[in-house]
């Protein structure tokens, strides 16, 4: 129980349901959630190429001849990966960055995994979209990523974007707040 | 004793994650200095606080003080003034990241610096408007030295008290805090004649503007003297040289 209990959103009380369901569950299930559990991370490690999970050298996502590999979508962790994947609208490919810039905590860019991120821009890629999340560590490493992309010459070329970010979709603007307003009335774009 | 209100602007200093949902807070309030708070669903939810919990924006927040814990709780957020130019340069950002971090250490809990929460109010607002400046930056850590009472000796020898002559470069000795003569040590970092005179002017409560290289020169020695006091680097610090480099 206690070493359930340290799983996140897992408390005192559901760490001990849990433990007396898997005293219950038919032993075959215990078994190999248990060899699940232990293999996990033997088996589950970071793409080479772009630091998805994968069980291969490369992830799916980079072994797709389908998805485009001159647009690189660089996200700050695997999960901002998936939700990108699950909006269906991304054709590219991905570059997981692991860590964010900090500027309050002192993270700073020889922290981050930057120079490999440059290495693997140079080969063919059109655009960059930089979809850090939209917090003071999010628009630092965007606007890091910008200068550090703009100022290489093998990358001087390549197209850098950034996700908008603004208003909630079905969202109210009398209860949005004045940060999230302002943000989208700074970045707002004609209509077509 | 029941729970106390309080009403006040504030400016957020820190933010760590608690729990699953939670987030603790650790505040500059205008009225009782600094303060930790707990801010109730905070990571699950943006509906209550918005955009409000990140840093630079001027907050007018609502806490409710319980006698029993120094952790207040956050009960509402709203921006004054969102300062959204300073995450527009990255210079700006590690300059307004260096200057929070140095109210976060310097300030002592539940006192509150008035004249210190000013300043913060003006250089973020400056960042905002006119970008980034390290001579203001200099400006905003001299005060921020000073109300903790660790404001650095300039204009005489902090060994044999013998005035320092004007425009003239001194050694600065963050051990023995402020300039030292050489008969008396020196110190580790030299300070140039203009760096002095700006530090001295700044001090005054002058305005001064200085060049880029003695802005520089100043902030080095001030950096110096408070992670002295502190016996740790700043971070921010780090942060403006990496970015810089």
């Amino acid at each position: 129980m206690r070493l359930l209990g340290r799983l996140p959103g897992v408390g005192e009380r559901t760490a001990q349901r849990l433990a007396f369901f898997l005293l219950r569950a038919p032993r075959d299930y215990v078994t190999a959630l248990g060899g699940s559990i232990s293999e996990l991370q033997e088996r589950v490690h970071p793409c080479a190429r772009c630091g998805n999970y994968t069980e291969e050298e490369a992830c799916a996502i980079c072994t797709d001849e389908r998805r485009d590999a001159g647009v690189v979508c660089v996200v700050g962790t695997v999960q901002d990966l998936m939700a990108i994947e699950r909006t269906g609208r991304f054709p590219g490919r991905y570059h997981v960055l692991g860590a964010l810039l900090a500027p309050l905590d002192g993270v700073g860019p020889e922290d981050l995994p930057i120079p490999a991120l440059l290495e693997r821009i140079g080969d063919g890629v059109r655009e960059v979209v930089v979809a850090t999340p939209p917090t003071v560590e999010g628009e630092a490493t965007a606007l890091y990523l910008a200068q550090a992309l703009k100022g290489s010459n093998r990358t001087a070329c390549v197209r850098v974007t950034r996700i908008a970010s603004g208003v909630q979709y079905g969202g109210d603007l009398e209860y949005a707040d004045q940060v999230t307003l302002g943000r989208a009335l700074d970045g707002r774009r004609e209509i077509e | 004793m029941g729970r106390e209100t309080l009403d006040t602007r504030a400016f957020l200093l820190k933010s760590t994650p608690y729990g699953e949902s939670d987030r603790i807070l650790s505040l500059f309030t205008e009225a009782r200095g600094k303060l930790s708070a707990i801010a109730l669903g905070a990571r699950r939810s943006r509906k209550r606080f918005g955009g409000s919990l990140e840093p630079f924006a001027l907050l007018q927040a609502r806490l409710a003080l319980r006698p029993s814990t120094d952790l207040a709780r956050l009960e509402l957020a709203e921006v004054l003034e969102p300062n959204l130019g300073v995450s527009k340069q990255l210079v700006s950002m590690g300059q307004a990241g260096a200057a929070l971090e140095l109210c976060r250490e310097l300030l002592a809990p539940d006192q509150p610096e008035p004249r210190l929460f000013r300043a913060l109010e003006s250089y973020l607002r400056a960042l905002d408007v006119r970008g980034p400046s390290l001579s203001r930056m200099v400006g905003l850590e001299l005060c921020a030295l000073e109300v903790s009472g660790l404001h650095p000796r300039l204009g005489e020898c902090g060994v044999c008290g013998k005035p320092v002559p004007p425009r003239r470069a001194a050694r600065f000795d963050p051990a023995r805090g402020g300039v030292v003569c050489r008969s008396d040590g020196g110190g580790p970092i030299t300070l140039s004649g203009r760096a002095l005179e700006g530090l001295r002017a700044l001090a005054a409560g002058r305005d001064a503007e200085l060049a880029e290289g003695d802005a520089k020169n100043a902030a080095d020695a001030l950096r110096a003297l408070t992670e002295w006091h502190l016996g740790r680097q700043l971070k921010g610090a780090a942060f403006l040289r990496q970015i810089s480099d």
